[in-house]
């Protein structure tokens, strides 16, 4: 039986944030995710403009840090961001295809490292680059076990 | 996409509040990173804080300046809730290129924030 990367899973579920971007699920090999994904029109700087603000890049770099951490543990168990440094390079536009690749560097103490950039799928430029720093296992239970029992409160 | 979400403004259902540098930040569904403790997203209250660190600078310099946001260091120091958000953003540092923005996100209470962050901003001047 094929196990499916939790990335997937979470990218094709009716998750209020992700179901909004279409994120498409590349791979995962060496502790490495790859996402693409298309700045969508709702993150135009200005109703006029054709670029996308900062924060679409920010809210997909802490998507992808998020899912690869679920990628090494094998689960969609809760964690939290702790910690994210992002540096932007130049926007995105609207339309344009990009690419997060994001690195689990490790972990000590319940603490996951992560980098990630992101690139055009175009031209490969740099778009932007982050480090995330992840707590794993928060107080909030696993997503199956919550999924077992909807009515369970989180402890 | 709905038509009224039109740019990230609208996504992140923020405003500039008669309080210079206050910004009151209004739950969306599509702002929940986990749903099952309904908590905001890392990266949605990090794109507020950038959005808001923008706009502070605007509006001491004025619309004819261009913001390009250069990096953004997040604390996250708090589980947040599905609830509004209330953003303080401070200029640090205002020199002829670049801005130095502190901003402070918090929900219930002010000396409780969710997050705190800083924010470096190119500042683009028309010739």
């Amino acid at each position: 039986m094929t196990i499916e990367h939790p990335a997937k899973v979470l990218f094709t579920s009716q998750h209020p944030l992700t179901s909004e971007f279409n994120l498409e699920f590349i791979g995962w090999e060496n502790k490495l995710l790859t996402v693409t994904v298309t700045a969508p029109q709702s993150f135009a700087t200005t109703e006029n403009s054709t670029e996308a603000h900062t924060g679409f890049t920010t809210i997909i770099l802490d998507t992808v840090m998020g899912s690869c951490v679920f990628g090494e543990m094998g689960t969609i168990q809760p964690i939290a961001t702790i910690k994210l440094t992002t540096d932007h390079i130049r926007p995105a536009i609207i339309g344009e295809a990009i690419i997060c690749t994001a690195r689990y560097d490790g972990e000590i103490e319940e603490i996951a490292y992560v980098s990630a950039e992101v690139r055009s799928q175009k031209d490969n430029s740099l778009i932007a680059t982050a480090l995330g720093t992840f707590m794993i296992g928060t107080r909030a239970r696993p997503l199956g076990e919550v999924v077992a029992d909807p009515a369970g409160e989180p402890v | 996409m709905e038509d009224t979400k039109l740019h990230v403004a609208n996504w992140l259902n923020v405003s500039a509040s008669s309080e210079p540098g206050l910004f009151q930040h209004r739950f969306a569904d599509h702002h929940i990173g986990n749903p099952f403790i309904r908590s905001l997203h890392g990266g949605v209250t990090a794109a507020l804080s950038e959005y808001c660190a923008e706009q502070v600078v605007l509006q001491e310099l004025g619309m004819t300046v261009r913001c390009r946001l250069t990096s953004n260091s997040m604390n996250y120091l708090r589980v947040t809730k599905s609830e509004d958000v209330f953003v303080r953003a401070t200029i640090t540092r205002l020199s002829r290129r670049m801005a130095f923005v502190d901003v402070t996100c918090w929900q219930d209470d002010e000396s409780n924030p969710v997050t705190h962050g800083q924010c470096n901003i190119r500042i683009i001047r028309a010739e």
